[in-house]
């Protein structure tokens, strides 16, 4: 899922990226060159972006932000 | 300063090339970018006036330009002699309070002479309190920075005391070395391209400059210039996204006697991944490589001006010259130094003061860039250069540009303080039962439900879904068509808690299918109609709402939580390629935007919208939602297709006071209103789905009678329309699309380059936002996801909780001056030509702007490599595709302009509707298609032979244009000749093949042994305007008029004359006044009493001033245009001495007769030559001495060398003896920005006519191609426009 071509004047998009995960538990990714944004935390080591992506498909299986996780859970323990 | 007549040639110094070109642009009266170099020194008490002027008189006595006299030989060649007495007296002015006003009021008021002098002045402006300001100011051909920095050395030297040591001034630098121009062009052509900062939309390069200034905030104490340099580069190609570029960087002059600061072009490789201090090495290499070539760079700007397609700022658009100040002694102060010449859009001059201290000055064209975006860069070289050289490992592309503050500013939503309500969306509607139960909240044909009937419906759907499981994050599809019925269950399910989908029963099936079974849908809400639609094995309750089971199910609102990280709806988005992605949104931010929404839109319960947008965008929901949100009501059609009267009706009927409508029916709408006048009056229309080009926009300011109008964008994404540019009726704006506006609500939009750094004003990048208003994401697909949704760096640091995410749009856009941002196209559909960016849309705009047009599409065809853009249109068959084309070259930059425009009478589509792009023909390359329409005949068949050989087209035949397929001034003269050979008692001219462009119907006058022998040719027949007479110039036909022609319009007539040297007969030396004869007759016979104005062009200003000169009385010349007239110059002026080497004359007499004796042309050149006196023959030989090339022996045929280098003899034996007469007539005079560069000997008609104005400089155009120049077409229509007016 790379940009066209020409906005890929870009050097990053052919450099190592990471996996970010953020408090909410969703995933993203980030040039592994790059500050951490805040909020964010690393998961895993730097891959290409494709590979990234790749892992998020099979880490990331529930959709729901943490806190819904959290209140739907509570809903059905009551 | 009289004329010396017999003034010894080998005397003084010729005139360096840069010295002649300010000459010539003195002679036309504009100094164009040479402004006088002015210096302004302020001297403490602790200087006494009488040391001053010692050291004042010291430096006059000992510079040589104080000295210089220009004086005029025969034929117009200057030469500069040194002449004491032409020193300029150091004039000491009296005492004034503010001595520098006193000096800077006397240098506004002066005033130097070329011819006359002075060219110089030195003054003294003594201040009460013991202070002095000194001036120097110069013509600015006597100097520039480098000379009044010796200047100003010299002063100071006398003034401490020392000696100052004459400076003695040497002729011009010697020839450049063939190999050294060679390598330039190697350079030149290596794909670099000429580096641009944004520009005003639809701006033009006027004289009027600006200037900015910025202190940089570190001083630069080694290596200033290739410092500033690299930065510079570097950030020029932030802002241009150029890999390779190209920009002009300043030299100082060696000799600091005369003028010789100059600019080089400077060839730049960026890599965005290089550290600055490897970018410097670089940089410091190319700077010293082309150092090591100098040379005058109107030598390269001449040589790259001979391509049309040349830029105008063939070195560079932007320029660099970095300075290094003298230290000056405690005392002295500088409040002014000279500028480097204004060559290019914006020139920035770097002063590196001796602590390192560095001051920037912009100087840039108003025209094409606001002041504020000039400030901005340099502040951005700044902060560029602190972060450089801070880390100066660090990739050039991670630089920051913007600050924080700018970032911002720059992406802030519209401001709102309000506080969000915590409920979802269906509360705040379900609270509206309560406040205003009975206020209609929808209608919809027959239905009519209040705000408590709808709360009630919904409530009983909702108690039933819930009964069905329905709860957080269950989806439930409904497939219902727009209407009360949709609502009410999009109200129930998520009054259930549930998540909707929407899905429209008439999309096609399979994209239906793929919805209702992707994301797991559980329940479906349709009608029984519909049942049939559902995929075979769906796995879900299926109710239909008209034939609900039996159940009883109260109508009181749900007691459901609903958390704001619940799904409220999951959106299908059609992508162009793949099946249609499940976007959710969740409560919490869904809320928050529609309030947020309300309030920019300023809704209440009083607000009555029609929302005509279908249910299959998010878009169209927001529109239902909001107004209920506040308590007003919707009026929804009933139908998908309304007819524009029909919704006028329904909107007056039903009292609507805003309305939302989709930008491609918006335009439907408005021509309907606009026809009929049937609009009611509005609050407020919003649309959006698509660009908005700015006269759809004036048409709906005009038509829909509306105080309010807003343009929404957004991508699903990011929640209906996250950002919106809200405006009054009747808004101008800039660009080739209205705005998008500012983000909305708890969001920020930001422009973002390839490498996610923020993208300064003006530039083109990509568009994300950021903030709570996103959505969660695509439903199943958690990589697609993540690959969109990216961590947001930049709402931390402006004020906005940590852990957001950006959604990358995919859509082209820039930040404007204003912070709006404007939409440009998809970055999957930008193209690159010859190193530009170039946004289709953009074009495609443009071309939706003309009259008739009304679909466009650009391409980036690539044809075996050779790319070229083409533009689709589909208009009327009156419309013609070079129409379009030329109006285009009128509003975009050229590297914008497609290659060709084709029209259509529609655009090709597949079967599924979408545009067939590989069924779009391609343009012809060179020639149209041929008729090929066979001959019938001797006559048809001989002259088609002939037409197809010397056109070069196998397949034309007797039906074809000769000029449409490619047949030119010289193709028609190599045609004439030979015809004429065929047909000798036939008086064939060039007016014959205009008027019988085809080879059957010149076959047919043929045969009828009529043709014209005329030398006049009818361009455009009729119009109320004065008619325009065109003189030819040497060896050109009239067909370079035909572009102007088109230009000034159907109602200006223009009238052509053929060149008399193009026809056969090489009648010899045939004085001025008997070639005009024959165009005074015409002109007579058809103007006679009348008005009429002349044009000359080149050779033919002499023609037309004879014209004038014999017309008088007879007919009323309005104006006569003389474009780029040159005068004889110094080769065959009578008085003009040529000089020989010892034993040159012999050589090159030897080399004549050698010539003469193989040439076929012997008998014509021996009749020249022997009309030439004693003082001509000389000037011939040193002429022939002086021509590069080998003479030529092909003629003498009318196309070869030779025959064109007997005309220009023969001209010149003319001219001659030809001397223009003063006459007193109306001159408008145009010169090509190149022939000044030359500095051609150009006639200044001022000396002629009282009524002649200096010339009009067309930049960026040489002397053969100023006739098809667009700037200048515009120029003489603005003449041509006041002459017609003076008439009336």
């Amino acid at each position: 899922m790379r940009k066209g071509k020409l906005m890929t004047r870009s050097f990053t998009a052919d450099a190592d990226w990471c996996i970010l995960c953020n408090a909410e538990g969703r995933y993203s990714v980030w040039p592994a060159l790059y500050d951490l944004p805040a909020g964010w935390h690393r998961i895993g080591s730097p891959a290409s972006r494709d590979a990234c992506l790749a892992e998020i498909e099979a880490l990331w299986r529930d959709p729901r932000p943490v806190a819904l996780q959290e209140a739907m859970a509570g809903e059905l323990t009551q | 300063m009289n004329e010396i007549v017999h003034f010894n040639p080998t005397e003084g110094f010729a005139l360096s090339d840069v010295e002649r070109q300010i000459w010539a642009h003195d002679q036309v009266g504009e100094l164009g970018p040479f402004t006088p170099p002015v210096l302004m020194l302020h001297f403490a008490p602790s200087h006494s006036g009488a040391a001053l002027t010692t050291a004042a008189q010291a430096m006059i006595a000992a510079h040589p330009a104080f000295a210089t006299r220009l004086i005029r030989l025969p034929g117009g060649e200057m030469r500069r002699v040194q002449d004491n007495a032409a020193h300029p007296v150091l004039h000491r002015h009296g005492p004034a309070v503010d001595p520098a006003q006193a000096a800077a009021g006397h240098l506004a008021n002066l005033r130097f002479d070329l011819e006359h002098g002075p060219l110089a002045s030195v003054d003294l402006f003594p201040g009460y309190g013991g202070t002095h300001v000194l001036s120097i100011a110069l013509h600015s051909l006597l100097g520039d920075a480098s000379v009044l920095d010796a200047m100003q050395a010299m002063v100071l030297t006398a003034l401490s005391g020392g000696q100052v040591q004459p400076l003695p001034l040497a002729g011009p630098e010697a020839r450049v070395p063939r190999e050294v121009l060679h390598r330039w062009r190697g350079r030149l052509e290596a794909g670099h391209t000429i580096a641009r900062l944004p520009q005003r939309h639809g701006g033009s390069e006027g004289a009027l400059r600006l200037t900015t200034t910025h202190q940089l905030s570190l001083p630069l104490t080694s290596d200033a210039e290739v410092t500033l340099t690299a930065g510079f580069a570097a950030l020029l190609a932030r802002y241009s996204g150029l890999d390779q570029l190209r920009f002009g960087f300043g030299q100082r002059s060696v000799d600091t006697a005369r003028r010789g600061d100059d600019l080089l072009p400077l060839c730049v490789d960026y890599h965005p991944v290089e550290g600055f201090a490897a970018f410097r090495d670089r940089i410091t290499e190319a700077m010293q490589q082309a150092r090591t070539d100098r040379l005058p760079s109107e030598l390269l700007v001449q040589d790259m001006l001979r391509q049309a397609s040349a830029d105008r700022h063939p070195l560079g658009a932007l320029a660099l010259h970095v300075r290094h100040v003298a230290a000056l002694s405690a005392g002295i102060s500088c409040l002014l130094s000279p500028r480097p010449a204004a060559q290019g859009e914006c020139v920035v001059l770097a002063e590196v003061a001796p602590d390192g201290r560095v001051t920037l000055t912009a100087d840039h064209a108003e025209g094409l860039h606001e002041p504020a975006l000039i400030a901005r860069f340099l502040s951005h070289l700044d902060r560029l250069l602190v972060a450089a050289l801070a880390a100066a490992d660090q990739p050039l592309a991670t630089l920051p540009l913007l600050n924080d503050a700018e970032l911002a500013d720059h992406s802030a939503p519209y401001p709102d303080d309000t506080a969000i309500d915590p409920r979802a969306t269906h509360e705040i509607i379900a609270a509206q039962a309560q406040l205003h139960p009975d206020t209609l909240a929808l209608i919809c044909g027959e239905d009519r439900l209040s705000h408590a009937a709808l709360n009630r419906a919904a409530n009983q759907l909702a108690h039933r879904l819930i009964s069905l499981g329905v709860g957080a994050e269950v989806p439930v599809a409904i497939l219902i068509e727009r209407g009360a019925d949709a609502v009410v269950s999009i109200l129930a399910a998520m009054k259930a808690g549930g998540a909707y989908i929407p899905v429209e029963p008439d999309h096609p099936t399979s994209r239906n299918h793929h919805i209702l079974t992707d994301a797991g849908v559980q329940v479906v809400l349709t009608r029984q109609r519909y049942v049939d639609r559902l995929p075979d094995g769906l796995v879900a309750h299926v109710l239909c709402i008209d034939d609900l089971p039996p159940g009883d199910f109260p109508q009181t609102d749900p007691q459901v939580t609903i958390h704001p990280d619940q799904i409220a709806y999951i959106m299908y988005t059609s992508g162009s390629t793949g099946k249609p992605k499940g976007v959710a949104v969740e409560h919490g931010p869904l809320s928050s935007h529609n309030q947020t929404t309300a309030r920019v839109y300023e809704m209440s319960a009083e607000s009555r919208e029609l929302p005509f947008l279908p249910f299959s965008s998010d878009g169209g929901h927001e529109r239902w939602m909001v107004p209920m949100m506040m308590g007003g009501g919707v009026v929804i059609p009933d139908g998908p297709l309304w007819t524009p009267e029909q919704t006028l009706a329904a909107m007056r009927q039903h009292g609507c006071n805003n309305a939302s409508i989709p930008t491609t029916y918006l335009q439907q709408l408005a021509e309907w209103a606009e026809a009929t006048g049937e609009a009611p009056q509005m609050r407020l229309y919003s649309f959006g789905g698509e660009g908005l080009a700015q006269t759809t926009f004036d048409l709906l300011s005009r038509a829909l009678k509306a105080k309010i109008l807003i343009n929404g964008y957004g991508p699903t994404e990011t929640i209906m329309t996250p950002m919106v540019w809200k405006v009054t009726a009747g808004t101008k704006f800039d660009g080739a699309y209205a705005p998008l506006g500012r983000a909305v609500g708890d969001r920020r939009a930001y422009v973002l380059d390839a490498d996610l750094m923020p993208c300064p004003v003006g530039v083109v990048g990509e568009i994300h936002l950021g903030g709570s208003g996103v959505a969660r994401g695509y439903v199943g697909r958690p990589g697609t996801t993540a690959d969109r949704f990216i961590p947001d760096p930049f709402g931390p640091r402006l004020g906005g909780p940590a852990g957001a995410r950006l959604y990358r749009s995919g859509d082209l856009g820039r930040w404007r001056e204003d912070g709006t941002v404007e939409f440009l196209g998809r970055v999957d559909l930008q193209v690159k030509l010859n190193g530009y960016r170039i946004e289709p849309g953009e074009i495609e705009a443009a071309l939706l702007a003309e009259p008739g047009v009304s679909e466009a599409l650009v391409l980036l065809r690539d044809e075996d490599g050779d790319k070229r853009l083409v533009g689709y249109v589909v208009a009327p068959s009156e419309v013609i595709g070079e129409d379009l084309l030329a109006a285009l070259t009128a509003k975009l930059p050229k590297h914008m302009l497609p290659a060709a425009v084709v029209v259509l009478d529609r655009m090709p589509t597949n079967p599924n509707a979408k545009l067939d792009r590989a069924a779009l023909p391609l343009p012809g390359r060179v020639q149209r298609r041929a008729k090929a329409e066979p001959a019938v005949g001797r006559a048809e068949t001989e002259i088609l032979a002939v037409w197809r050989a010397e056109i070069g087209h196998d397949q034309m035949g007797v039906t074809d244009d000769f000029f449409a397929m490619g047949g030119q001034s010289l193709t028609a003269l190599k045609v004439l000749v030979r015809l004429r050979k065929l047909w000798p008692q036939v008086a064939l001219t060039v007016a014959d093949l205009f008027d019988a462009p085809t080879v059957r119907t010149l076959a047919a006058r043929i045969s009828a042994g009529n043709a014209t022998g005329r030398s006049a040719i009818t361009l455009r027949a009729g119009g109320s305007q004065p008619r325009l007479y065109c003189f030819p110039g040497l060896l050109v036909s009239t067909r370079e008029y035909l572009r102007l022609t088109d230009y000034l319009g159907a109602d200006q007539p223009v009238t052509g004359f053929l060149c008399h040297s193009l026809n056969e007969t090489k009648a010899m030396n045939v004085s001025v006044q008997d070639v005009v004869a024959e165009y005074v007759d015409h002109i007579r016979a058809e103007s006679r009493g009348g008005p009429c104005a002349l044009l000359g062009w080149s050779w033919g200003g002499l023609l037309a001033w004879e014209a004038a000169r014999q017309l008088q009385g007879d007919v009323d010349i309005r104006l006569i245009a003389q474009v780029d007239v040159c005068d004889l110059g110094r080769d065959f002026a009578p008085g003009a001495v040529p000089r020989f080497a010892p034993g040159e004359r012999a050589r090159l007499q030897a080399e004549l007769d050698a010539w003469l004796s193989r040439s076929q042309m012997r008998r014509e050149w021996d009749r020249l030559i022997g009309a030439m006196d004693a003082e001509c023959y000389a000037q011939f030989l040193r002429f022939i001495g002086n021509e590069a090339d080998p003479l030529p022996t092909d003629g003498p045929e009318v196309s070869s060398r030779e025959h064109t280098f007997w005309v220009l003899i023969d001209n010149a034996l003319v001219f001659r003896r030809h001397s223009l007469a003063p006459l007193d007539v109306t001159v408008a005079s145009f010169s090509a920005g190149d022939s000044l560069s030359r500095g051609l000997n150009l006639v200044d008609w001022r000396r002629l006519s009282p009524r002649a104005h200096a010339a009009e400089i067309v930049p960026g155009t040489n002397h053969l191609h100023i006739i098809g120049n667009r700037l200048f077409h515009a120029r003489l229509k603005a003449h041509m426009d006041a002459i017609a007016k003076s008439a009336l």
